[in-house]
């Protein structure tokens, strides 16, 4: 059973929802908002791994309860590819994700805030 | 076995269509939805005797309509039936329940009840099957014209016994009540049906090894279900929900070979742990008796132990959500896939 700790990233029945791969991405991201002051009214939802996404955005598709807003980020597409390839992919994020310059935080920001706000 | 199904100005749905349909199918929706109606409709359709059925689905079961008052006239009684409970404008558009017609296909397999003028400026209610009309005046008496189908029924049935009972095999297990089960357990009489009926509800009682219909001391009882466990004879009564749901849905099955089965709300008294054995029960005895299942639920469980049978019987089975947004009512089928998708990610489908 999940402990309370995590249950943040459980908020897979809201009406907007961010669907992401794993515990490491929500927490990015999750930084990645309070870094960048971006307002998250929407729910974290942790689907595990790339498969689940799929799984759970036809789930949601599908559902009785279906939210008004679906977002999938699937991280190291958008940033692995950007800094130096030796680096471990949580260590690369975080780098970007602190440094507001960069192009694709701000890309990534950008298409967050459009998005849900 | 009805493949797909079309349902206009019934009751709540203004339009629903279900495009396939399967041996088992499972139907799901938040309360009041219209999943009775849908059952009500699949009754009124695939009910030989279209006036009986609607006799039991508005004046026996239901009680909302009077009893009391004897000479309702069939106005009064079957708008109920059309949407918004008015009788549609005269000579305008019908109910129509029935399969959905493919282009070049004919009409045989419509069902249509409309009101009309006729020549004689008298209000009719004309109820047409199978291309053949039969009309009834709308101020005439309803209990008098279901009392005159039923005589007309009757005798075309023991005109030619066999080849009419065939329709008649049309079953609708209720929410809850556990209907005629001393007639159909007579029904079943010296046939290897009375094994299978025991034989499921070992799932529950596993050391139960015969059932036996008792006269009751006091007239007014009627015979009585009793099982044999270790023994001993206990009454089913004295015996829990779970055991006498299944005692009514597979009595009810096992009178409805080469026919149809309709159950509201499967999961009632059912305790989750069995009920993925009750599924394999239907699922099997759908095939071997040829009965074609309609089943609501509103249970995860059910839909859980639904799809633990689906999986192994892709092709058998079909899974509907009925939706009611916006004032509309709409369908969403669902493949075992998306289930199974639902299923694992724990996204709620109900």
């Amino acid at each position: 059973m999940s402990s309370k700790s995590t249950d943040w990233m459980k908020r897979c029945g809201e009406k907007s929802v961010l669907l992401l791969e794993g515990k490491s991405d929500c927490n990015i991201v999750k930084k990645f908002c309070e870094d960048n002051k971006i307002n998250t009214q929407f729910g974290f939802c942790n689907c595990e791994n790339d498969n689940q996404v799929l799984s759970k955005l036809n789930a949601l598709l599908q559902g009785s309860n279906q939210p008004e807003i679906i977002g999938i980020a699937i991280m190291h597409t958008y940033f692995a590819w950007q800094d130096s390839p030796s680096d471990p992919l949580h260590s690369a994020i975080n780098k970007i994700a602190l440094d507001n310059n960069k192009k694709i935080a701000k890309t990534f920001k950008a298409w967050l805030v459009q998005l849900f706000n | 076995m009805c493949n797909s199904f079309i349902v206009k100005n019934f009751r709540a749905f203004e339009e629903i269509k279900i495009l396939r349909l399967a041996k088992v199918n499972l139907f799901l929706g938040k309360n009041s939805v219209g999943k009775t109606a849908l059952f009500e409709a699949f009754y009124i359709y695939l009910h030989k005797n279209k006036v009986e059925a609607i006799y039991e689905l508005l004046l026996k079961k239901d009680m909302y309509l009077s009893h009391e008052d004897d000479s309702s006239s069939i106005g009064s009684i079957v708008r109920h039936l059309f949407h918004n409970h008015q009788l549609s404008n005269f000579n305008d558009e019908a109910i129509i329940l029935g399969e959905i017609i493919k282009q070049g296909k004919n009409k045989d397999k419509l069902t249509e009840i409309k009101t009309i003028i006729d020549d004689d400026d008298d209000e009719i209610l004309r109820v047409t099957k199978n291309s053949i009309s039969e009309d009834a005046l709308l101020r005439n008496d309803f209990n008098e014209l279901y009392r005159h189908y039923r005589m007309r029924y009757r005798h075309r049935i023991s005109q030619h016994e066999s080849k009419s009972r065939k329709n008649i095999n049309l079953q609708f297990v209720r929410s809850s009540g556990s209907g005629d089960i001393v007639k159909m357990w007579d029904n079943i009489d010296l046939t290897d049906k009375q094994a299978k009926v025991i034989e499921a509800l070992r799932i529950i009682e596993p050391s139960l090894s015969g059932i036996k219909f008792v006269e009751q001391d006091r007239r007014s009882e009627g015979r009585i279900a009793k099982a044999s466990i270790d023994g001993e004879i206990v009454p089913f009564k004295s015996m829990g929900d779970g055991i006498n749901r299944i005692l009514y849905i597979v009595l009810s099955m096992v009178n409805a070979q080469d026919g149809y089965l309709l159950i509201d709300e499967f999961e009632n008294g059912l305790h989750y742990s069995v009920q993925e054995q009750v599924w394999k029960v239907i699922f099997s005895l759908a095939e071997s008796l040829n009965v074609q299942v309609f089943i609501t639920t509103h249970s995860s469980d059910c839909i859980k132990a639904f799809g633990s049978q689906w999986e192994s019987n892709e092709k058998k089975a079909t899974m509907h959500r009925i939706d009611y947004k916006d004032k509309r009512h709409s369908v969403m089928p669902y493949d075992f896939s998306d289930l199974n998708d639902a299923l694992s990610t724990n996204t709620e489908v109900r």
